[in-house]
C-alpha cells in the first residue's frame, strides 16, 4: 500500500505545532496501524530525524494508551482502540490524518502524546472504595444479582483511554466520570461512599476544565469498549441524590459529606 | 449552600427541571389560545379574569424565574462547553448523525429569548394595555353582562390577519419545535432514565411534543391569516362601541331629568 499521511508534530508543550506530511510505500495491510507508525518511524530514524512520538503499551486493546484521532475519528475507522486497527480498513494510496486527542484538559506533550493525568485526579478525588474486600476467592461469597453486575460491568470495562472526551464537541468527560460512578454505585461495597464519590468526582471533572455533556452520544460512538451513555443519566440522578441528601443533613445538622 | 448549583451537572439539572416547567407553562398558555377559535366573548373574559386576578404577579414572578434559571445556566453550561476544546481539530468525523439539532440549541433558543421579549411587548404591554386609553385605541371590549374589559380578540386579529407577522410567528414557533425536538428526550435522559424502553419513549415523545406545540401554536396565526376576519371583527366592535357612549349619555341624562 502507498500511503500520505499529515500528521501533527509538536516539540514539547510550549510549541505551537502544526502538521507535517510524509510519504509511505510498502504497507502491508495485513499490518496494524501502529506498526505502520514503527515503519514510518525507523524510515524518519534512517534519515536522522527526530521519530513521531506516540503513545503504546500492550498493543492487546486493553491498556488504552494508544490513542490517536485518525480522520477526525478517536481510534480511528474501527470499534476497538488504535492498536486494533489494521491497514486493511484503508485504500491504497488514501491520506490519512493523525492528530492527538484535542481537549484543554488534555495539553499536548509532545507529537501526538497527551497528558491524561486529569483522569488520574477524577480517580483520586473518589474512584475507589475504602473497605477491604478480600481475595479473589471472597468476591463470591456476596451474592449480587446478575442484573446489577451486568450494569456494573458496562461501567467497569472502561479503559480511561479518553476518546469520549476526544470525541466530544464540548471535550467533556462525562462518559469516563460517569463509567467509574457507575460501576461502584450499583455494587453494595461500593454503596457506603456513593455520596461523598459523585459529588468530589463531578467537581473535580469540572476542576479539570472538561466541558459538559450536550447528550449528543458521539462519546458512546467512538467508545472502543463500548460503555454506555446510560452511565451518565445514573451519574446525574447519583449526583441529585447526593445534592439533595447533603442539603437536608445539613438542615438538620447531621453529618455533611465531606469536600 | 449545599444547593447551589456549582458543577456543570447541576446546572444542567437546573436547566432540565425548569424546561420541563415551561412546557407545563406553554400547555397552560395553548388551551387558553384554543377560545381564540371559540370567539371573542370566552377568550376576552378569559383572558381579563387571568390578568385581573392578583396572583397573576405571583404567577408571573414564578415564570420569570423558570424562564431566567433556564436561560442563565444554559449560558454557563454552553460556554463552559466551547472553552474546553480552544484548538480544534483538523478534521472531524462525528458518527452521531443528529448533531445540527444538538449545535441549534443556543440559536434557537436565542430565537425563543428574542420572540418571547417582542410577544410580551407586543400582546401584553401593546394596545389596551393602559386601561385608561382603550377607548381610544378601540380595545374596549364590552362582554354580554356589560363589564367593559380589554380586547384582546381584537389585538390579536389585526396582528396575525398581517401575513408578515403571522410568518415571523410560525418561524419562531418552527425554532421552538426544534429546540423542543431534542430538549425533552435530553431532560429526560439528563435527570437520570438509564432504562432503554423508557428513554426511547422519551425521545418518541420529544418528536411529539415539537409537532404538537409547533402545529398547535403555529394554528393560531395561520387560522386569522388565512380566514382574514378582519372587518367583521372590528364593525362589530365599533359598534358596540358606540352602544356604550350612548349608554353613558342615558343615565346621564335621566340625572339631569331628577334634578330638574
Amino acid at each position: 500500500m502507498k500511503l500520505t499521511l499529515k500528521i501533527w508534530r509538536q516539540k514539547n508543550a510550549k510549541d505551537a505545532g502544526g502538521f507535517k506530511s510524509y510519504k509511505l510505500d510498502d504497507i502491508s495491510e495485513h499490518s496494524s496501524f501502529l506498526e505502520m507508525l514503527d515503519t514510518l518511524n525507523q524510515q524518519i530514524m534512517n534519515s536522522g530525524d527526530e521519530p513521531i512520538v506516540f503513545e503504546s503499551d500492550c498493543r492487546e486493546g486493553i491498556c488504552g494508551v494508544c490513542g490517536l484521532v485518525i480522520n477526525g475519528v478517536p481510534h480511528g475507522p474501527g470499534r476497538g482502540t488504535t492498536c486494533q486497527l489494521h491497514m486493511r480498513s484503508f485504500k491504497d494510496g488514501d491520506e490519512i490524518t493523525i492528530e492527538p486527542w484535542r481537549a484543554d484538559a488534555f495539553p499536548i506533550m509532545k507529537d501526538l502524546m497527551v497528558d491524561r493525568s486529569a483522569f488520574d485526579r477524577i480517580i483520586q478525588s473518589g474512584g475507589y472504595i475504602s473497605v477491604n474486600t478480600g481475595s479473589a476467592r471472597d468476591a463470591n461469597e456476596k451474592l449480587i444479582p446478575q442484573k446489577d453486575i451486568e450494569k456494573a460491568f458496562d461501567g467497569a470495562q472502561c479503559i480511561g483511554c479518553g476518546a469520549c472526551v476526544a470525541a466530544c464537541k464540548n471535550a467533556s468527560a462525562n462518559l469516563f466520570t460517569a463509567a467509574k460512578v457507575s460501576h461502584l454505585v450499583v455494587l453494595p461495597q461500593g454503596k457506603v461512599e456513593r455520596s461523598e464519590r459523585v459529588i468530589n468526582m463531578v467537581e473535580q471533572h469540572d476542576k479539570e476544565g472538561f466541558g459538559s455533556c450536550s447528550n449528543q452520544t458521539e462519546c458512546e460512538a467512538v467508545c472502543p469498549v463500548g460503555v454506555t451513555v446510560s452511565n451518565i443519566s445514573r451519574m446525574n440522578r447519583e449526583y441529585a441524590r447526593a445534592k439533595v441528601k447533603n442539603f437536608f443533613n445539613a438542615t438538620r445538622g447531621g453529618d455533611k459529606c465531606k469536600k | 449552600m449545599s444547593l447551589t448549583p456549582n458543577t456543570n451537572i447541576a446546572k444542567k439539572i437546573l436547566t432540565a427541571v425548569s424546561g420541563l416547567l415551561i412546557f407545563g407553562f406553554l400547555t397552560g398558555h395553548f388551551l387558553g389560545n384554543l377560545l381564540l377559535f371559540v370567539g371573542a366573548e370566552p377568550f376576552n373574559i378569559y383572558a381579563h379574569q387571568l390578568t385581573s386576578n392578583p396572583l397573576i404577579y405571583l404567577a408571573e414572578l414564578i415564570l420569570v424565574i423558570i424562564f431566567g434559571s433556564h436561560i442563565v445556566t444554559g449560558i454557563q453550561v454552553t460556554l463552559a462547553s466551547r472553552g474546553a476544546r480552544k484548538k480544534g481539530y483538523e478534521v472531524r468525523n462525528e458518527r452521531t448523525p443528529k448533531s445540527w439539532i444538538v449545535k441549534s440549541m443556543p440559536y434557537t433558543g436565542t430565537i425563543i429569548f428574542l420572540f418571547i421579549i417582542f410577544h410580551i411587548i407586543s400582546f401584553k404591554f401593546g394596545p389596551g394595555f393602559d386601561e385608561s386609553a382603550r377607548i381610544n385605541e378601540g380595545m374596549l371590549y364590552l362582554t354580554m353582562e356589560g363589564e367593559p374589559i380589554r380586547d384582546l380578540y381584537k389585538l390579536v386579529v389585526v396582528r396575525f390577519t398581517n401575513p408578515a407577522y403571522s410568518i415571523f410567528y410560525v418561524i419562531a414557533m418552527i425554532s421552538m419545535g426544534i429546540h423542543i425536538a431534542h430538549a425533552f428526550q435530553s431532560a429526560i435522559r439528563t435527570l437520570g432514565v438509564t432504562n432503554k424502553t423508557y428513554y426511547q419513549l422519551a425521545q418518541k415523545a420529544s418528536i411529539a411534543l415539537a409537532v404538537v406545540f409547533t402545529v398547535g401554536f403555529s394554528s393560531f396565526p395561520l387560522y386569522f391569516m388565512v380566514s382574514q376576519p378582519e372587518l367583521a371583527v372590528i364593525e362589530e366592535v365599533e359598534t358596540v362601541e358606540s352602544e356604550v357612549i350612548e349608554m353613558n349619555e342615558v343615565p346621564a341624562s335621566i340625572e339631569e331629568l331628577d334634578v330638574k
